[in-house]
């Protein structure tokens, strides 16, 4: 299958010239047929979309002029320059509170980690367990069934405790990793293990801890310390540990 | 009556030709032979005995062909058909002999039989050996699968490969991606030993073999692509947070996968070059608050992808037509494809577009179930006390690898028409996340 790419160039006056001809245009048709009472999903769309043209030559007539961008699809138009990725939009949700803007920008994890003491990019055997008295404050959490919030008020004064080590040490940077008992598939599991990784990492940027310092690491239930086929088992492995990276 | 004489390579046994009539195609196949040249001295050895016994296993378990016993079923096979003067030659051959059975594909119940030759004809296709056991197996598994082109219109199976993770020792957190065939033999390892692979996807691009896999190597589980033979690596996608299970679309264009890069683990569309991976930004596909989604997997012709959530409760399977979602109408929403209650996940779309194989759990026991998209129908495939998870179809939507995972993990090919699962790994070690080349 050959790939399109499209180079869009976002020069000034041909903005000028052809979006807001363009615009012009949509903004006639939506009115007329608003008028018309053909009201339908699509025009509202159309309407959008006419909006977005006449806020870029808006901006090219301040002098707000955008680069030539290579895009790999046409879906990249949805996407702002500062994203990541191109999101679900809040209508496709149903009109259910979206998590999905409340970490972003600023809540999620950093791209890079700082380089390790060799210069290199760092590598599973640079984030260490945690070590005497690190080992006592970033304990191992455990969680009920099902569960991947904390409710315990020592698992809650345990994450505080972390969140002040963490920001008396500020090139100190943490792992957290999710775990799952045997019970769930480990396809299943390998999603379901960030979950908690994340519970734990929302709590500790509340306490105020940068987002940028702690990432999740998902293990499903490729990691048991319990082997058993037991509840005791289970309940073993439903944790999440922690491993550090220092600068 | 058309007649259709049909000789697969040989390397013991005498000449056998059976006319039987023929009716699935409306051109008579042409006589095909293959001779294999050993030296004399090389003619019974053990080499062409391991030969000889991989080719009688292909025949039953990757090309569809049922061993006939000698003479009794033979005969009574023969006696159908009516078949004159050539009979009593046949019948006075021993040997093994091979009928593919029609009825498995058409329903009409006609038989060909597949006869080996060892004296080399003049017209016969010749090829030396290698005398390397691997070199010589693939050669002679590509011919078969050729064979099973021919005959049934079906791809065949037995030169592609099946990819899977192996960890040696559960208690040590390292495993590696291996390539194997689907006998479970001449498998090889393609990671670090240092690192912790899993989840791999096998595929052929431009002429070279590569795998796109998960990896544990920098600490967070990411998404690499790697050239089978070669230890270099590259990052697929700078997303941050885990990036799990991938899955990539039959034309090698996009893959799915699933990260927590928005807090929570979402399914991620992203364009694909199989030698540069990601292309331009990725798209999220679904989302649910407070929930988990998983597995995606494309349809063959992309403009589905069927995935695992739970934000129904417990982890379902859900279809999402991509063309929606890509257009932003609004109404994306992901279709709940139903089935047996318990915890569906890990589904794989079957090649020819038709099929969904999921493992869901049938009391406490996982097994393999099948969906019908033009029935809409659930069937159970597998039965037994052994958890099985991950079936990868292979090229002819009619086999399937999956692996077990309790009391140990170990890969299984299951046959959909006998419903016969064979076993092909054995050892220590856990062996799971199979997936079979297309």
């Amino acid at each position: 299958m050959e790939r399109e790419d499209f180079i869009i160039h976002i020069g000034r006056n041909k903005v000028k010239k052809k979006s807001i001809a363009r615009a012009g245009a949509h903004l006639f048709a939506a009115l007329f047929l608003t008028g018309c009472s053909l009201w339908n999903g699509n025009l509202w769309e159309d309407a959008k979309t006419s909006a977005r043209y006449i806020q870029r030559a808006g901006q090219s007539l301040v002098g707000d002029v955008q680069e030539s961008k290579l895009v790999a699809n046409q879906w990249e138009f949805y996407a702002s320059s500062e994203e990541d990725f191109i999101p679900v939009e809040e209508n496709d949700l149903h009109n259910t509170p979206s998590t999905t803007k409340a970490n972003q920008q600023g809540l999620m994890q950093a791209k890079k980690l700082p380089a390790n003491a060799k210069g290199q990019k760092p590598t599973s055997s640079d984030f260490l367990s945690p070590a005497g008295q690190l080992a006592s404050i970033f304990t191992t959490l455990h969680f009920a069934t099902d569960e991947h919030v904390l409710y315990k008020q020592e698992s809650i004064d345990a994450l505080k405790k972390m969140a002040i080590y963490l920001k008396r040490n500020p090139n100190m940077y943490l792992f957290i990793e999710g775990h799952c008992d045997k019970r769930a598939s480990e396809a299943y599991n390998l999603a379901l293990g960030t979950r908690r990784a994340n519970f734990i990492r929302q709590f500790l940027i509340k306490e105020g801890i940068e987002a940028d310092r702690l990432f999740t690491v998902s293990h499903g239930k490729e990691r048991p310390i319990d082997f058993r086929d037991h509840k005791d088992a289970f309940a073993k492995n439903r944790r999440v540990e922690f491993k550090i990276y220092q600068v | 009556m058309k007649v259709a004489i049909f000789s697969v390579c040989s390397l013991f046994g005498k000449e056998l030709f059976v006319p039987l009539p023929f009716e699935l195609h409306e051109k008579v196949i042409e006589e095909q032979r293959f001779y294999l040249a050993p030296p004399s001295s090389l003619a019974k050895s053990g080499y062409f005995i391991e030969l000889w016994g991989t080719l009688a296993f292909d025949l039953e378990h990757a090309a569809c062909f049922t061993k006939i016993q000698p003479q009794k079923e033979l005969d009574e096979i023969l006696s159908i058909y009516s078949v004159a003067q050539k009979i009593t030659k046949a019948r006075s051959i021993l040997g093994d002999a091979w009928l593919f059975s029609l009825e498995n594909f058409s329903g009409k119940g006609k038989i060909i039989a597949v006869h080996l030759e060892s004296q080399r004809r003049e017209e016969s296709d010749f090829f030396c050996l290698d005398y390397e056991l691997s070199i010589d197996v693939l050669r002679m598994r590509r011919e078969l699968d050729s064979l099973t082109q021919k005959i049934s219109g079906r791809p065949g199976i037995a030169s592609l490969p099946i990819f899977y993770s192996m960890q040696k020792d559960p208690k040590v957190f390292c495993g590696q991606i291996w390539m194997a065939h689907y006998d479970g033999r001449f498998a090889k390892p393609l990671t670090r030993p240092d690192d912790y692979a899993i989840c791999p996807i096998g595929f052929t691009s431009f002429g070279e073999r590569y795998i796109l896999f998960v990896s544990y190597l920098e600490g967070i589980p990411k998404l690499f692509l790697q050239k089978v033979g070669s230890l270099e690596r590259l990052n697929v996608s700078n997303l941050r947070g885990n990036q799990l299970l991938p899955t990539i679309n039959k034309n090698q264009a996009n893959i799915a996968f699933v990260s927590d890069a928005t807090g929570q683990a979402e399914i991620f569309f992203q364009s694909f070059h199989p030698t540069k991976g990601a292309i331009g930004k990725p798209i999220q596909l679904f989302s649910r608050p407070g929930s988990v989604q998983a597995s995606p997997t494309f349809s063959p012709d992309g403009s589905s992808l069927v995935f695992v959530s739970d934000h129904g409760g417990t982890p379902r399977i859900y279809q999402l037509s991509l063309a929606d979602r890509m257009l932003q109408k609004g109404k994306a929403a992901p279709k709940d494809l139903g089935g047996p209650l318990g915890e569906a996940t890990s589904p794989s779309w079957s090649p020819d577009g038709k099929k969904l194989a999921y493992s869901a759990k049938v009391g406490t026991v996982r097994q393999i179930w099948v969906y019908d998209f033009a029935l809409e129908k659930h069937t159970q495939l597998t039965t037994g006390f052994e958890d099985k998870e991950n079936p990868s179809w292979a090229q002819d939507s009619l086999h399937l690898v999956y692996n077990t995972t309790s009391p140990s993990y170990q890969l299984y090919v299951l046959d959909l028409l006998t419903k016969k699962p064979f076993r092909i790994t054995c050892g220590e070690g856990r062996f799971h996340y199979p997936y079979w080349e297309k």
